[in-house]
């Protein structure tokens, strides 16, 4: 069966209207699921990005098309009941082209279908409902909004966009090799020495943002402070020492017996503080000399003196060693100034040895003092005084006071004297009549007056005369 | 189910409803569309009902459409001392074959277009013997049941001033009629034109349009006049807008909306339209030409509305502008193109 032109033509129009139509639902539906879906992936891809979570374009591209697909399938089955079909894309049509229910007569089979109108005549445009871009555009206006703001505008992160510390704080550091090198040199006892490097692992196992907190900065140049103090104590002791035992062994012939006993003196005091000190030195470091009485070392032997002055020599260059960078990376020098005449005592000669002595030049002596030091010779401190002087006010020595502002003055401030008297009217006057009345009484006004009676008093009267 | 009507049977129709409207226009001059009204009111089968001042035209209207239709046609004056025995007949005491029986003389009522002039005159009584013969083209008179003849029309009037005297059509037999029509004044120039082709006293002299059997072909024709759905469902919703709640024209000052016969006659009303165009089947236009006639007198305001000036016509207005010609919404990301005038 041939199939009428005019049929075909009116009925396709009005598909295409119907399409329109159903197609405006299913946006109507849709739009608002895509800006939400949308606004939801970009807050959570925000959210990953600011936590440093790595968001692949693809996937999250993905996540978001899948998401879109079922928020479209959505809208489908809720529009679907309000679709439009033919019948109504045909009543569209004639409504607006004036045709009186003549597409839907014929579509029953009433009448003829309508002749083709030409072109001009029809403007399908004109009959179908037309789009309202702000609908159009919202979706895409999301759409641009969520790959703009997530993956292309830099947003900073929970970390301050800094990347995360992986290098241990330079305390720690100087730490770690200070303790290296003194296990290499062998100088403390390993026990001591392992509780430095727990306390420094117990540092390091803190989370690496942990690092460079306030309390593990502080913890770490505290730990290496005190190592750095009983390095300093041990070669200072070790000098002492040794600069004793050097001059006692070469110089026994030229000393007297004064000095003999101050270098023993010195040399007791500083094996003592080496026995003593903040860290055990270790049995290879002391030698025999770990277990001598500092007392008994005007019983030593040249050769046990000898001895000594190698072991002293030999730890003091320890401690140099692992003192190697004092002075530097803007820190003081610590113990340059103390007997810093004194460091290539070992390798003195007789007449240098004494004039050191002499000059009291040995390590602990006033010439130490502030001030004496060589280039290396730290900043040099003042020493406080701790007497008992208390602060002179100058309390015995009077001073006058004046005050130009009388207002200002204590009342019991004398401003001045004078002599006066008191002002009397001495105009003399005749008697005059007691007890008149100049004001007679009209109502009650003039049985009070506001400045005679008390406030109580002038309410009664008040609520009296109301 | 009547068969389709055929677009020339339907043009052959609307060339005879043509002839009988001329006709008329030649009796009642610069009222085209009220005759256009009744003529549409006839064909629907409808009952009509007249308002206007005297001398407007409104009997010779009646009187003309019976000239033309060439159908009986019977007058009756309402009076306030009608009764109802005096439209519907009366059994009276005759001797048949030697016995004495009650035989029924029918009244006014018995024929195919009955004029009720000035039918607000007579008693509610009176008034209401009108309503089965209306609804069901029957009457009952004493327990006996006269069939009318076919087809039955009331056409009357009612004059809207002078109304001592008067008793107001209830609700229930105003939904009988198909129409309520204003009849207007005429202009300068009709009024000129009657003055040149009447004299006053004479009757004009009209000619006879159609038989009876033409218009019993006339009426079924209507009838096979094409509902589509949509424009039912337009009619549909129409009429449910009238009731109060259901629409914002309603919304304020109804207190009663349009009966289900409303709707019926809406749709009567719109084939008997279409068919008078030459079409055979209904449109969205139709119905709205004719809501106004259908619907206003059966929608009922409250007092405030009635206070407030508003009439039943504003209602249908607002209704018709409220109503959208089909029930499938524009979504709202589209803007609907704009309906021609």
């Amino acid at each position: 069966m041939e199939k009428d032109p005019s049929a075909t033509f009116w009925k396709n129009r009005a598909k295409r209207i119907a399409q329109r139509v159903n197609t405006g639902w299913w946006l109507q539906e849709f739009a608002p699921l895509a800006a939400g879906l949308l606004t939801m992936a970009a807050i959570a891809v925000w959210i990953a990005r600011y936590f440093g979570y790595a968001t692949p374009a693809p996937l999250a591209g993905t996540c978001i098309g899948f998401a879109l697909l079922l928020a479209a399938a959505f809208a489908w089955s809720r529009a679907r009941p309000r679709f439009w079909g033919e019948a109504q894309g045909l009543v569209q049509l004639e409504n607006h082209l004036a045709l009186r229910s003549s597409l839907t007569a014929s579509a029953a089979d009433r009448r003829a279908w309508p002749p083709i109108p030409s072109s001009e005549d029809l403007d399908l445009h004109a009959v179908a409902p037309t789009w309202k871009p702000a609908w159009l555009a919202a979706p895409l206006i999301a759409l641009a909004y969520c790959i703009l703001a997530v993956w292309l505008i830099p947003i900073a992160t929970s970390h301050g966009n800094r990347p995360l510390p992986t290098t241990p704080p330079q305390a720690q550091e100087e730490l770690a090799r200070l303790l290296d090198e003194l296990q290499e040199e062998e100088l403390i006892e390993p026990e001591a020495l392992e509780e430095f490097a727990e306390r420094l692992q117990a540092l390091r196992d803190q989370p690496e943002e942990e690092w460079y907190s306030h309390a593990a900065m502080e913890a770490a140049d505290s730990e290496r402070a005190r190592l750095e103090h009983a390095l300093e104590e041990i070669s200072t002791n070790a000098e002492k020492t040794g600069f004793a035992a050097t001059a006692l062994e070469r110089l026994s012939d030229q000393l007297t017996a004064a000095e003999r006993e101050a270098l023993f003196s010195d040399a007791a005091e500083g094996l003592k503080g080496l026995k003593a000190g903040d860290l055990p030195m270790s049995e290879k470091a002391l030698g025999e000399f770990r277990k001598i009485d500092p007392s008994q070392l005007r019983s030593l032997t040249p050769e046990q003196l000898a001895k000594m002055r190698k072991a002293m020599a030999k730890t003091a260059a320890a401690c140099k060693k692992c003192q190697g960078d004092n002075g530097k990376n803007g820190k003081s020098g610590k113990g340059s100034g103390k007997g810093s005449a004194l460091k290539n005592w070992a390798n003195m000669t007789d007449e240098e040895l004494l004039a050191a002595m002499n000059k009291g030049g040995a390590p602990g002596k006033p010439r130490s003092a502030p001030g004496n030091g060589g280039i290396k010779r730290g900043r040099g401190d003042a020493p406080i005084s701790l007497a008992n002087s208390e602060t002179d006010l100058d309390t015995n020595t009077p001073e006058g006071i004046a005050s130009a502002d009388p207002s200002a003055g204590d009342p019991t401030d004398l401003l001045g004297l004078g002599q006066g008297e008191h002002d009397l009217d001495k105009t003399p006057r005749a008697p005059t009549k007691a007890g008149a009345i100049s004001n007679k009484a009209r109502g009650g006004a003039t049985l009070y007056s506001e400045d005679n009676f008390l406030p109580d008093e002038q309410e009664v009267l008040r609520n009296y005369f109301k | 189910m009547p068969e389709p009507l055929s677009e020339s049977d339907a043009a052959n129709a609307a060339s005879q409803i043509t002839a009988l409207t001329d006709a008329l226009n030649t009796i009642l001059f610069g009222q085209e569309e009220l005759v256009a009204l009744v003529v549409t009111g006839i064909l629907a089968r409808g009952h009509i009902l007249l308002e206007g001042l005297p001398g407007l035209g409104k009997t010779e209207l009646v009187k003309g459409l019976a000239k033309t239709l060439g159908i009986g046609t019977k007058r009756v004056q309402f009076t306030p001392d009608l009764l109802p025995g005096d439209i519907t007949g009366n059994p009276v005491l005759q001797e048949v074959d030697g016995q004495r029986q009650f035989i029924f003389q029918p009244g006014p009522l018995f024929t195919n277009l009955l004029l009720a002039d000035e039918i607000n005159r007579a008693s509610p009584k009176t008034q209401s013997a009108l309503l089965e013969a209306m609804q069901e083209r029957r009457a009952t008179v004493l327990g006996e049941t006269h069939t009318l003849p076919d087809p039955f029309f009331v056409l009357a009037t009612q004059n809207p001033i002078e109304l001592e005297g008067t008793y107001p059509l209830p609700e229930a037999q105003l939904d009988r009629f198909l129409f309520k029509l204003q009849v207007l004044r005429n202009d300068a120039a009709t009024l000129e034109k009657i003055v040149n082709g009447r004299e006053l006293g004479e009757e004009p002299q009209i000619g006879q349009v159609m038989d009876a059997d033409t218009l019993a072909n006339l009426l079924s024709t209507v009838r096979q006049v094409y509902l589509p759905p949509v424009v039912a469902s337009y009619i549909a919703r129409l009429v449910d807008g009238t009731h109060p709640g259901q629409s914002s024209s309603a919304g304020n000052g109804v207190k009663f909306g349009a009966s289900p016969r409303a709707a019926l006659s809406l749709a009567a009303a719109a084939k008997a339209r279409a068919l008078a165009a030459g079409r055979p089947h209904t449109s969205f236009e139709d119905v709205r030409s004719i809501a106004q006639p259908v619907l206003a007198h059966r929608i009922v305001l409250d007092y405030t509305a009635r206070i407030a000036g508003t009439t039943t016509a504003d209602v249908v207005t607002a209704l018709l502008a409220e109503v959208p010609a089909q029930d499938a919404a524009i979504p709202a990301t589209l803007k609907d193109a704009p309906t021609p005038a």
